[in-house]
């Protein structure tokens, strides 16, 4: 499963790499790639860099979906469902008035997010309570996205209309930059890549993963706020698109027998941008949708698939 | 009779509001100018138009689109058992919304009464749905989350639609956020009726409601047709959820506030009913005010002000449910 994942997402990949306003064929598409200098400079200059981000991006929404559900064993807790990624957004948005690099402002936003919802969904004496987390992220994610309205109202109408695009999650205007970016966040999902077996354990319960030799609550505490840089990272590069995060953990699951496998979720949220990025550029292109709209068409049914799920094992 | 005393001080401060909210904004009248602006209009003055023109259509939409929210908010609540049940968490207003944009895309410019007629259907079928989705049981955090899924997926649809039509483009903020921007007094007094209607059906049915709630034998065995006393509810959600889209677009958290607020007061469905309308005018005028006043000269939507408050109330109402659940 793990090596269809890896097939379909190049697969897309490529294809996203010969999409847009003019398709390419394969046999030009090779070409293009083959002379970055000449024929290709179009493609290495604009389609590369978009691809690369997309790519990475996808990789870092699946991957802290994954882990929000797995810690907090809910699996609508994902980072757009919580609040998270609607923090990192104002964050950015905020460090863009000031000046800030933007990565550094969506990262602050993101961990204050985390942390608001920390104490906002913690029970008096049972910790951290699964159920109350989503309803808490939600009003969370709905008093952030207000702020950042507030926030885009002081701006000027140019910097507002790209605030607005960005904030449907888009990938237009990546270059090079970007993929600098991009890569420097790669270091950051690495604790989590190799969390694997521990949020294998983690699934067993508490009790169990102690008296099997894990430090519950540093490892949660850590992880949680890894996995929120993470998708705050991810934010400033594309702005924040819907439902990828909460699509590519149960997706990524059912790849890996049911196991929380990190590098599916990764696979299945890179695989998830690549689509909806194809499609925002060949549907109606002349509208410039951002890509966002689409994740969030592919990912809202999933959503309410997941909440008829969870009812019906009475785990609402 | 302390209810019609309470009454009485919610709706002088409503009038005390909607005064302020005729004076205050991006230009200044003294209380007077006011005064004789309202009563000796004269269209030649531009100063006179914005007040007419703009202040009162949209103060008006506002006491309209509050009363109406707040009213939907305590039928909803008393019908599901919920405390955090609110036309715009539960889905019913992004439903609303879709019915409405579906219809302008799909005939083009419809008339008010279809507009109208689309925003009902689409409130009623989204309440159904959302039930449906929630299911029964008694876990009260059921319904805002199969509420929020729905609505979003309703709400991306709407974004889809909009931005589809470029020259759409400055109403995407009405029909994503809810806004009383664009009040237009003819507009408003069509529809204004149709939340009536549907504050008085709430009215007549909150006796009903109240039986039935306690429980289901119990209601038939005291004679109440259930399928009927159901019915009437949904008629008001409908009517008065799907006048207040039609007049702003998708608003959230006066449905939420505003019950929790009458319950203060104490009293029964009926008495909740006729305390919500002051209070959910109220808050809608305070915000709208709050929202062109602390931006002016550009002004912050009234759902996004909502939003700033109501966020932080749900939160509180979370917690404090958790703290007794401990």
């Amino acid at each position: 499963m793990r090596i269809a994942f890896f097939a379909l997402t190049v697969a897309l990949a490529a294809l996203s790499l010969a999409a847009g306003r003019s398709w390419l064929l394969p046999q030009e598409l090779a070409a293009a790639l083959l002379d970055p200098e000449g024929a290709g400079r179009m493609v290495w200059s604009l389609r590369v860099p978009r691809v690369v981000v997309g790519l990475v991006a996808g990789a870092c929404f699946g991957l802290s979906g994954l882990v929000f559900q797995t810690l907090l064993r809910n699996p609508l807790a994902s980072p757009d469902v919580i609040g998270v990624t609607q923090g990192a957004a104002f964050g950015a948005v905020a460090a863009l008035g000031f000046g800030v690099p933007v990565m550094l402002g969506a990262w602050g936003g993101g961990l204050v997010a985390i942390a608001a919802l920390g104490w906002l969904a913690a029970h008096p004496k049972r910790g951290i309570e699964p159920r109350a987390v989503v309803l808490q992220g939600l009003a969370l994610a709905i008093l952030a996205g207000a702020g950042t309205e507030a926030l885009i109202l002081r701006m000027g109408d140019t910097d507002a209309g790209a605030a607005m695009t960005w904030l449907g999650g888009t990938l237009g205007g990546t270059a090079w930059p970007e993929v600098t970016r991009a890569l420097w966040l790669l270091p950051l999902t690495l604790p989590l890549l190799l969390a694997g077996r521990a949020l294998d354990r983690l699934e067993l319960g508490d009790d169990l993963a102690h008296s099997l030799g894990l430090r519950v609550g540093a490892l949660r505490v850590g992880l949680g706020l890894c996995a929120a840089l993470v998708a705050a990272g991810a934010v400033s590069l594309c702005g924040p698109m819907s439902f990828v995060a909460l699509a590519a953990g149960p997706i990524g699951r059912m790849a890996a027998r049911g196991r929380p496998s990190p590098v599916c979720a990764m696979l299945v949220g890179a695989a998830f941008v690549m689509l909806a990025d194809i499609l925002a550029r060949s549907v109606a292109p002349v509208a410039l949708l951002p890509t966002g709209l689409y994740t969030a068409l592919i990912g809202a049914p999933v959503l309410i698939l997941t909440v008829r799920r969870m009812r019906n094992r009475n785990a609402l | 009779m302390s209810l019609i005393r309470h009454l009485a001080l919610l709706w002088l401060a409503v009038l005390a509001g909607s005064v302020a909210a005729l004076c205050l904004g991006a230009l200044d009248y003294p209380l007077h100018a006011a005064w004789a602006m309202l009563t000796d209009y004269d269209p030649a003055d531009p100063a006179q138009a914005i007040m007419a023109g703009m202040r009162l259509p949209r103060v008006i939409a506002a006491v309209v689109v509050g009363a109406a929210l707040a009213v939907a908010g305590v039928i909803m609540q008393a019908m599901t058992r919920n405390p955090l049940a609110d036309p715009g968490l539960t889905g019913v207003n992004a439903g609303a919304a879709l019915a409405v944009v579906l219809g302008l895309y799909a005939f083009g410019a419809v008339s008010q009464p279809v507009v109208a007629g689309l925003a009902l259907l689409g409130a009623a079928l989204a309440a159904v749905l959302v039930r449906l989705l929630a299911g029964g049981g008694d876990s009260t955090l059921r319904l805002p989350l199969a509420g929020a899924a729905f609505g979003t997926l309703c709400l991306s649809l709407v974004a889809l639609i909009v931005l589809l039509n470029p020259e759409a483009r400055n109403i995407y903020r009405f029909w994503m956020v809810g806004s009383l921007a664009v009040s237009d007094m003819a507009a408003v007094l069509r529809l204004a009726p149709i939340a009536g209607i549907g504050i008085v059906i709430a009215l007549l049915a909150a006796r009903p409601i109240e039986a039935l709630m306690l429980g289901v034998e119990m209601g038939s065995a005291l004679g109440l047709n259930v399928g009927r006393v159901m019915g009437l509810g949904l008629a008001a959600v409908a009517m008065t959820a799907g006048a207040s889209v039609a007049i702003a677009g998708p608003v959230g958290f006066i449905g939420l506030i505003a019950p929790h607020i009458a319950r203060r007061f104490g009293g029964g469905l009926a008495a909740q009913v006729l305390l919500a309308c002051p209070i959910g005018a109220g808050l809608a005028v305070f915000a709208d005010l709050a929202g062109r006043w602390f931006a002016r000269p550009a002004e912050l939507q009234l759902g996004i002000v909502l939003a700033m408050v109501g966020a932080p109330a749900f939160m509180i109402l979370v917690r404090r449910m958790l703290r007794e659940a401990a």
